[in-house]
């Protein structure tokens, strides 16, 4: 290296890569001008770059605004990085660290005041990947997280033209129902669980929702319940699993009640994020459900 | 020059790079240590070499402000294990640039670095464990309305375990898996451990030890303590005399040695 190019090293002018010397295509896209991080979040054009020999596994996270799904994305993201591990799986990789990250960011600015909103943006990209590999058989698992910003949905309760945009739904491997179990109780009750049933009705009739999946009802903000024992409380909870099993046409639907921000001690989430760490039991029917290869056909089409 | 190796030196800002390299020269420049690899000849212009050697000796922390430029360093150096002697090529990139990388802005000389290392010397900063915000007692004041800032996440908001996950992603995207990387943890005068520090990182930050041996295959970890100790006044001339016996800095494996020059043996004899 001569003289200049030693200079060269202290310019520290941004420039972008040029070298195609690893033709990895997650790189090309995880860089691209359109994310301001190295590993952001993926919309669905890029989720379909990953490479990976195993099919990845959907997980759909469900709901409105306000649900505090960031919240359950970014407690599930803190303690594997903190703790590396979970339920015999070891955690050795994401393309979305930074989309990760941006989860944490926005659950420290609704605890220290800096923002009105810790919601996910509506511009936000929704994907975020987990690579797992099992501590003994040094399986690889790969767990795409799906995490919309709840006023998408909101759209898709009035709007055909947004419903059908998402190609995400149907193809779930496993859909969390997030509902807000502080709110089973007062004035917001009646048009909550209408709004969900007309969003469910919406995508039942367009045939999007994932009927296969593994669905789970998540009773969120649990810790906000006033009585848990209060006789109205219990029949409006009942009410929302009705709607769901209705909905979904299945009986017995798992339930979990949990606080998505207390990471101390918080037995119930823990033993959530286990189940959706392992493996599902059983094969999905219809193999054609491959949801990356689907959207890409899609895509292509 | 089958005499020569080129090592890539990287960290995020105030990782250690510059204090290792300056105890490096200080200590290594004239030889007669013992130790692994000594500096067989000076490097026709030392005068960054020397800025850096000088705070070190001085005890003061590397002015970030002064008109100290990093460049790119050529040492000249021998083993004694294997009788060799080589030239190593180290440019010492401003550890801000390596987080630029973060939020997409790459300097074309470290992607050229990257593809031309032949191995890479990684600094990260000894830092308390990674807690969420919302796990800290908050001060009972709460920010009005009007002074909250906008949402928008800088690359400083991210957690620095995490920044330096990341940076290893990027790095393993450009360069040979298999070439020597050793991981060193400055400021390890700071960690009160017993174990090695190879169990040190499995156990105190697993996903780090994770990505690291799932991505690289010719890895060593090494604690560093180029300072030696918190710099105080008070302690200055005990810490003096430490210096003049050549005591003051140390790598850490699974016991202190003050041959601070381990690391780059390693990663030089693969």
């Amino acid at each position: 290296m001569d003289n200049q190019d030693t200079n060269d090293l202290l310019l520290d002018t941004p420039k972008e890569v040029k070298s195609d010397s690893k033709a990895n295509i997650i790189e090309k896209f995880v860089t691209s001008k359109e994310s301001p991080f190295y590993t952001d979040a993926l919309n669905e054009s890029n989720i379909n770059n990953i490479i990976t020999n195993e099919k990845p596994e959907l997980i759909v996270l469900f709901g409105l605004n306000d649900l505090g799904k960031t919240t359950f994305v970014g407690s599930l993201y803190h303690l594997l990085r903190v703790n590396g591990e979970m339920d015999n799986y070891n955690f050795i990789n994401s393309d979305t660290f930074a989309g990760f990250e941006r989860r944490i960011f926005l659950r420290k600015c609704s605890i220290d005041g800096r923002t009105n909103t810790n919601r996910t943006l509506r511009s936000e990209n929704p994907f975020l990947t987990l690579h797992m590999a099992h501590k003994t058989t040094l399986e690889k698992r790969l767990i795409v997280l799906s995490d919309r910003a709840g006023e998408r949905y909101r759209d898709y309760i009035s709007k055909d033209e947004e419903l059908l945009k998402d190609k995400t739904i149907k193809y779930a491997d496993r859909i969390l129902l997030f509902v807000n179990a502080e709110k089973l109780i007062g004035r917001s009750y009646s048009n909550m669980k209408d709004e969900l049933r007309t969003l469910l009705r919406r995508l039942k009739e367009k045939d999007m929702l994932p009927i296969l999946a593994a669905k789970y009802i998540i009773f969120n903000k649990y810790d906000k319940v006033v009585d848990v024992e209060n006789q109205q409380f219990k029949e409006h909870k009942q009410e929302i699993v009705d709607l769901f099993e209705e909905m979904f046409e299945e009986k017995g639907i798992s339930q979990h009640c949990i606080n998505s921000k207390n990471l101390s001690d918080n037995t119930e989430l823990e033993e959530l994020f286990s189940i959706l760490i392992q493996p599902l039991n059983k094969k999905r029917v219809d193999t054609s459900l491959d949801w990356v290869k689907t959207a890409i056909k899609k895509n292509k089409a | 020059m089958g005499n020569t190796k080129k090592c890539l030196i990287v960290g995020l800002p105030s990782a250690g790079k510059s204090t290792y390299i300056g105890a490096f020269w200080a200590i290594e420049k004239d030889g007669g240590t013992n130790h692994k690899l000594t500096c067989k000849e000076y490097p026709s212009d030392t005068t960054y070499l020397d800025a850096l050697k000088k705070s070190w000796l001085e005890q003061t922390i590397v002015d970030r402000t002064l008109n100290i430029e990093p460049q790119e360093i050529r040492l000249k150096l021998h083993s004694e294990s294997t009788g060799n002697t080589l030239e190593l090529h180290i440019p010492d990139f401003k550890g801000e640039i390596f987080q630029r990388i973060l939020s997409n802005n790459i300097t074309e000389n470290v992607t050229h670095w990257c593809n031309e290392a032949d191995c890479i010397l990684y600094f990260i900063k000894y830092a308390n464990e990674d807690i969420l915000q919302d796990e800290i007692p908050q001060p009972t004041t709460t920010i009005e309305l009007g002074q909250r800032e906008p949402t928008a996440m800088q690359v400083t908001d991210i957690s620095e375990w995490t920044q330096n996950v990341m940076l290893l992603k990027y790095l393993h995207t450009q360069i040979d898996s298999n070439i020597p990387l050793a991981i060193c943890i400055s400021a390890w005068d700071k960690v009160n451990t017993e174990l090695s520090i190879e169990s040190w990182i499995k156990s105190k930050h697993p996903f780090l030890y994770n990505f690291i041996q799932q991505h690289f295959s010719n890895v060593r970890y090494y604690g560093i303590s180029a300072q030696g100790f918190e710099y105080k006044d008070d302690m200055f001339e005990k810490y003096q005399k430490l210096t003049e016996l050549k005591q003051r800095a140390y790598v850490y494996t699974d016991k202190i040695s003050h041959d601070i020059t381990e690391p780059f043996e390693f990663l030089i004899n693969q």
